[in-house]
């Protein structure tokens, strides 16, 4: 036989004497209520009776705006506002008149304490006030953003071309940067400029937007010849930047030094350290051609490059088939000289390689 | 004469005396001699709490809609903020609240943990929420909600109040610095959860209360093997015995990790009952190890779980909702117990209302407990032998619900000198309480095995208790029948033929 008992009847069963009520969050003696029987929604008492209880009017109102920073002419916005009664419950079926900072003021109805507004902000960028209220209360103000829209910003550089002299810092400069409604791109947007050689060798510097464009400065000391220069802002590339930089010029090639390594039958040389036309050593990673011929007749050709202004390589040539013509070529500059067999220098340490 | 007999007692009383303290010594040196090599091997694993919020349909006009990884978060969010609450009005500590809740919802929290101390509780078990509004930069959530809600108020040791109902809410949710937080919660509707009481006739259960020798307790699922279990049940069959009674471990059957091996393998222990013609009593929430209000949800999810499988098999005769729970009753509280039972058997009733329910009570002082929600009084009897007829009989007297005594047993645990049992004194006690319990409607035999490796997290860490519950067997380990196994025999079929 299947006998059917609701839990009510359970409840029946386990209930004392004494009565006592369930809210929303939890279950005390009726007697004991107190300012909870302000609380808004269903009380159900365990003697069988029940109140289902409305927010009061309205006296305190949040406003919500978001998101912070909306795409002008692109985005939507939401403003939401919740309106609370003098117990903190949420007022449900009122009129909430919506201020976007722009515009006529927006009526809508709260519906279970939330009443929201999906809006379309106008296309100039700048910084915008909101507010609304609620049965005449007013709510504190949010402020929110509409910020120039990026995707549709075309940069280019403040010039097509440029000329550096080599060992100086160069200046590289964006037109205004702005998008498609006329609004300058917010201060703090990031950019990047990629320079390429003619040995396709990539720079890449980094830039930031400040006062509607983006500047900056980069030394240029290892990156002569004919560079091409683009800009790439939020996905958009650029037109094209001629960024020609003088060669580097070697003032003070220092001393060739070569001296014997009689274990192995070789020579080995260093040469600097070298100065450039401004008075700084060469730049560490440049590359350096090493040709000699000694007076046997025999000769070597070794490619290396500077480390801490010098070229230090190994030749296998006999250290006996001296005096040996040197010619060390680093960039477009050519030092020519007759080199004799010497002790190697002192405190020589070597880190390069050849 | 008298003088040797005395000097022999006296004698016999020292040697248990030293033999008692060498035990009770070498039970504390066990404990002592529990090293880890990590601080978090002592410690409990904190698991992941999972969502227990199922999601409908949202509104189709949502500004912004709710990707799965939203109701992740804010399923978490909901689920934990419930919990918390739970658990801050059982510890009167309103601190907690401040992750899970905001605004008026937090003063409201922490109100309902103030008034908890006059006893009352609120524990939320499930939830389904339907998305109701959503802000566009994602601060701002509401959702209508279904919620399983459990209420009750103690009063000292007894329960004074219980209820189970079907809340319905609003709500509402801010995404502030730290994730989501209730800032308010309105409840706009409760029904009662309807629930059947099927009821249970039939013909006595002679039963046996089952392991398998070598995997008793936390090892019998992780290491199910079904040959081995078709061979017991054959064997129980063979003694006459018409039912099983065998027991869930709560974790293993409420682990994500594990609950489909789980599930699994209780759904062909089942069919091989049915196999051999064996009625089978599933004892759930074997072990738990809390009845903290934070784990009734997840208590709940296990039950939804579990219950479609003993559903769908006609082997399973009943359900023992929880073994021996009044032994709880000291660390938990009586009405905390007794609460999470209610809840547990009305969930039960409503997820899988043909099945009829039992609680295997320790002893027959709580077999009373909460009769009129179950469909079969039980209770187990270890008590004193020359009483255990007017035991049954007067829980008898007391309920119209059939009475089973679903634990009896005794050890064969054999020192010296047949002390403090024996072989035969089992057969000879086990005889005795079985004809004194002759006329239940069940009886169920402790155990089928002895368990030569006994879980000493199960039965306590001390060696004399250890030795005694590994000679409780019908069988050896390795099968050899003991002369209790012809004794039970004996009474299965007078216990069935009394029916037939």
């Amino acid at each position: 036989m299947i006998r059917l008992f609701f839990a009510l009847l359970l409840t029946a069963q386990m209930a004392s004497a004494q009565d006592f009520t369930t809210d929303a969050f939890g279950i005390l003696p009726t007697a004991q209520l107190g300012d909870r029987e302000n609380w808004a929604g269903l009380q159900q008492s365990s003697n069988g009776g029940e109140t289902l209880r409305t927010a009061g009017r309205t006296e305190a109102v949040i406003l919500f705006v978001g998101p912070k920073s909306i795409v002008a002419g692109r985005e939507p916005g939401h403003a939401v506002a919740l309106g609370l009664d003098v117990h903190g419950n949420m007022v449900s079926g009122t009129q909430a008149d919506v201020q976007l900072g722009y515009g006529p003021v927006i009526p809508v109805d709260t519906l279970d304490g939330i009443a929201g507004v999906l809006f379309t902000p106008p296309p100039q960028s700048g910084a915008f006030l909101a507010g609304v209220e609620i049965d005449g209360v007013q709510s504190a103000r949010a402020d929110y953003r509409v910020s120039a829209d990026l995707a549709t910003v075309l940069p280019q550089f403040a010039n097509s071309e440029m000329s550096v002299l080599s060992e100086t810092f160069g200046v590289i400069e964006t037109a205004p940067l702005t998008d498609a409604y006329g609004n300058s791109v917010d201060d703090g947007v990031g950019l990047s400029i990629v320079l390429t050689d003619e040995s396709d060798t990539t720079t890449f510097v980094p830039s930031v937007v400040r006062d509607g464009a983006a500047r900056s400065v980069l030394l240029v000391r290892d990156m002569a010849g004919t560079n091409t220069g683009q800009l790439a802002l939020a996905g958009t590339g650029s037109g094209g930047l001629g960024f020609v930089v003088d060669d580097m010029v070697i003032e003070d090639a220092g001393a060739f030094v070569f001296w014997a390594e009689p274990a192995i039958n070789a020579v080995r040389i260093r040469l600097g350290p070298l100065a450039t036309s401004k008075g700084y050593l060469v730049p560490d990673g440049i590359a350096a051609q090493v040709d000699v011929v000694a007076a046997d007749g025999t000769g070597s050709s070794v490619q290396g490059w500077v480390l801490d202004g010098y070229v230090t390589i190994g030749l296998l040539l006999s250290p006996d088939a001296g005096p040996f013509e040197v010619s060390l070529t680093v960039g477009k500059t050519q030092v020519d000289r007759r080199v004799d067999l010497s002790p190697p220098p002192e405190n020589l340490t070597i880190r390069g390689a050849e | 004469m008298t003088r040797n007999l005395m000097l022999i007692a006296v004698f016999a009383a020292m040697i248990g005396g030293v033999l008692w303290t060498a035990s009770a010594a070498l039970s504390r040196a066990t404990e002592r001699t529990v090293t880890y090599q990590y601080i978090a091997d002592a410690l409990d694993a904190l698991s992941a709490r999972p969502s227990h919020v199922t999601w409908q349909d949202q509104v189709s006009d949502l500004v912004r809609p709710v990707t799965p990884g939203d109701e992740v978060a804010l399923g978490l969010a909901m689920t934990e903020a419930w919990s918390v609450l739970a658990l801050a009005q059982s510890t009167g500590d309103a601190w907690l609240l401040r992750d899970s809740f905001s605004g008026v919802a937090q003063e409201r929290a922490e109100r309902s943990v103030l008034d908890a101390g006059k006893g009352g509780q609120m524990v939320v078990l499930s939830q389904k929420a339907q998305p109701q509004f959503y802000h566009l930069d994602g601060s701002v959530f509401q959702a209508e909600v279904s919620m399983r809600v459990a209420r009750f108020v103690a009063d000292g040791d007894d329960l004074a109040y219980f209820e189970l109902v079907e809340d319905r809410a609003v709500t509402t949710l801010l995404n502030e610095t730290n994730g989501w937080r209730i800032y308010a919660h309105e409840r706009t509707g409760a029904a009662p959860i309807a629930s059947a009481q099927p009821g249970w006739t039939g013909a006595p259960l002679a039963g046996l209360n089952y392991y398998p020798a070598a995997t008793p307790w936390r090892d019998f699922w992780p290491a199910f093997d079904e040959n081995i279990i078709a061979q017991d049940f054959a064997r129980i069959a063979d003694l006459g015995g018409t039912a099983v009674r065998v027991f869930l471990t709560a974790e293993y059957f409420a682990d994500p990790d594990t609950q489909q091996a789980a599930l699994d393998s209780l759904a062909m222990l089942l069919f091989l009952a049915e196999d051999v013609g064996l009625q089978v009593m599933p004892t759930l929430f074997d072990l738990k190890p809390t009845f903290s209000p934070t784990s009734w949800a997840q208590d709940y999810a296990a039950l939804r779980a579990v219950l479609p499988v003993l559903a769908a098999s006609p082997a399973v005769t009943m359900v023992d909702l929880k073994n021996e729970p009044d032994l709880d009753f000291e660390a938990n509280g009586r009405p905390q117990i007794l609460a999470w039972l209610m809840t547990m058997a009305s969930l039960t009733r409503a997820e899988a209302p043909e099945l009829a329910l039992t609680i295997g009570w320790a002893s027959s002082d709580a077999a009373l407990e909460l009769a009129e929600i179950l469909d079969v009084v039980s209770y187990h009897d270890y008590a004193d032998l020359s009483t255990a007829t007017a035991r049954l009989e007067a829980v008898q007297a007391a309920t119209d619900r059939p009475v089973m005594v679903t634990e009896i047993g005794v050890t064969s645990y054999d020192m010296a000198l047949g002390l403090p049992s024996s072989q035969a004194g089992q057969a000879d006690d086990l005889d005795a309480r079985l004809k004194a319990l002759a006329g239940a409607d069940g009886l169920f035999v402790w155990t089928l095995y002895d368990f030569p490796n006994v879980d000493a997290t199960a039965v306590g860490g001390s060696p004399w208790v250890q030795r005694l519950q590994a000679r409780f067997g019908l069988f050896a380990a390795d099968g050899t029948a003991k002369p209790a196994a012809e004794v039970v025999r004996q009474a299965f079929e007078q216990l069935t033929a009394i029916h037939d």
